[in-house]
């Protein structure tokens, strides 16, 4: 399979917090409303096995063979549809685990790809090729836009406000995401500061 | 977490076999999960997945009651032509005349390139198979 990244870095049209933040909310408002109600960790094994394959994306282990050194990988598939290969044990932990922080996070990731980016490819869309070290703009670049998107769509700023505490332990614990994934996306809202380690603003 | 193992896109569009397309297909109808469909039938969930993905030929016979019972709307016929559509075909030449040997390596190599029209198709489909 080839790798869209490996002779060049891609840049997608700009995406802002705010753009995403939105798309996350549109999201969630399709495949687990609930989840704009109040702060909770989303279905993900819920959403893989019932409601994703209905919008053609199809979530499955793979082995080496398929995924090399890769933890998971998206591939665009047929006319509509795009598949997403997980390693065994990530798919294994999504069942069996109570904190799968890693293969949440991973998941919804590659879910963000599949909605913003598989559509691009398919259709050849505007992107613009890069040498590998460029420089990108975050807010052009893929995987930057994908983990954005992915923390939007974990830990919504809406049910963010309504946690009694908006430190990094709190929002973890919430939503089912690692600390550092949570540190993260309040940095990305700009409510974290990594100087005071602390909340510095206010939803 | 991010970035900390590398995760890929690709825009190679994956080759899913005849097989596959329709278990796949058949099982979200049914709405299905691999994992349910693969702990039914006593297959791993890879290898489930990488049936209904073409990586794997058709599941072997001795699963298809399993399926059958896992997945309404799955019919024995139509497992049985999709795995013989998904499987590759020998042709054994060795003992055939020489103008069959002409048509067969003929037929295989236009079959390989994929270059016939749909008007050659249709005329030589009626030819071939003149009471469908």
């Amino acid at each position: 399979m080839s790798d869209i990244t490996r002779d060049s870095a891609l840049m997608m049209p700009g995406l802002s917090m705010a753009c995403l933040e939105a798309l996350g909310a549109g999201v969630l408002s399709v495949f687990q409303p609930s989840a704009l109600l109040s702060p909770q960790p989303l279905d993900i094994a819920g959403w893989i096995d019932r409601i994703l394959p209905r919008f053609g994306v199809h979530v499955a282990p793979a082995g080496e063979s398929e995924l090399g050194d890769c933890a998971a990988l998206t591939i665009v598939s047929g006319n509509f549809e795009c598949e997403i290969l997980i390693r065994e044990w990530m798919w294994n932990d999504l069942a069996n685990e109570t904190r799968p922080n890693f293969a949440r996070a991973t998941v919804v990731h590659e879910i963000a790809h599949a909605i913003l980016h598989v559509p691009m490819l398919r259709s050849g869309a505007a992107m613009e090729s890069v040498e590998p070290d460029a420089p990108v703009p975050a807010f052009r670049d893929p995987e930057w836009q994908a983990w954005a998107f992915a923390g939007c769509i974990l830990m919504p700023r809406r049910t963010l406000t309504m946690l009694a505490q908006l430190d990094t332990e709190t929002v973890a614990d919430a939503y089912i995401v690692s600390a550092q994934f949570a540190q993260a996306h309040l940095k990305r809202l700009k409510i974290f500061s990594e100087a005071n380690n602390d909340v510095v603003g206010r939803l | 977490m991010e970035g900390k193992l590398p995760t890929k896109m690709s825009d190679t569009i994956t080759r899913s076999t005849r097989f596959g397309s329709y278990l796949r297909a058949s099982r979200v109808e049914a709405r299905r999960s691999l994992r349910e469909v693969a702990d039914a039938i006593g297959i791993s969930h890879v290898y489930l997945g990488e049936v209904e993905r073409g990586v794997r030929g058709p599941l072997m016979e001795s699963h298809w009651d399993g399926l059958l019972a896992a997945i309404p709307g799955l019919t024995r016929a139509e497992l049985k032509r999709t795995a013989q559509m998904s499987r590759a075909l020998e042709i054994d030449l060795s003992t055939a005349p020489a103008r069959y040997q002409d048509l067969a390596i003929a037929l295989a190599r236009r079959f390989k390139r994929r270059d016939l029209s749909d008007a050659e198709l249709s005329r030589l489909l009626k030819v071939l198979k003149p009471d469908e």
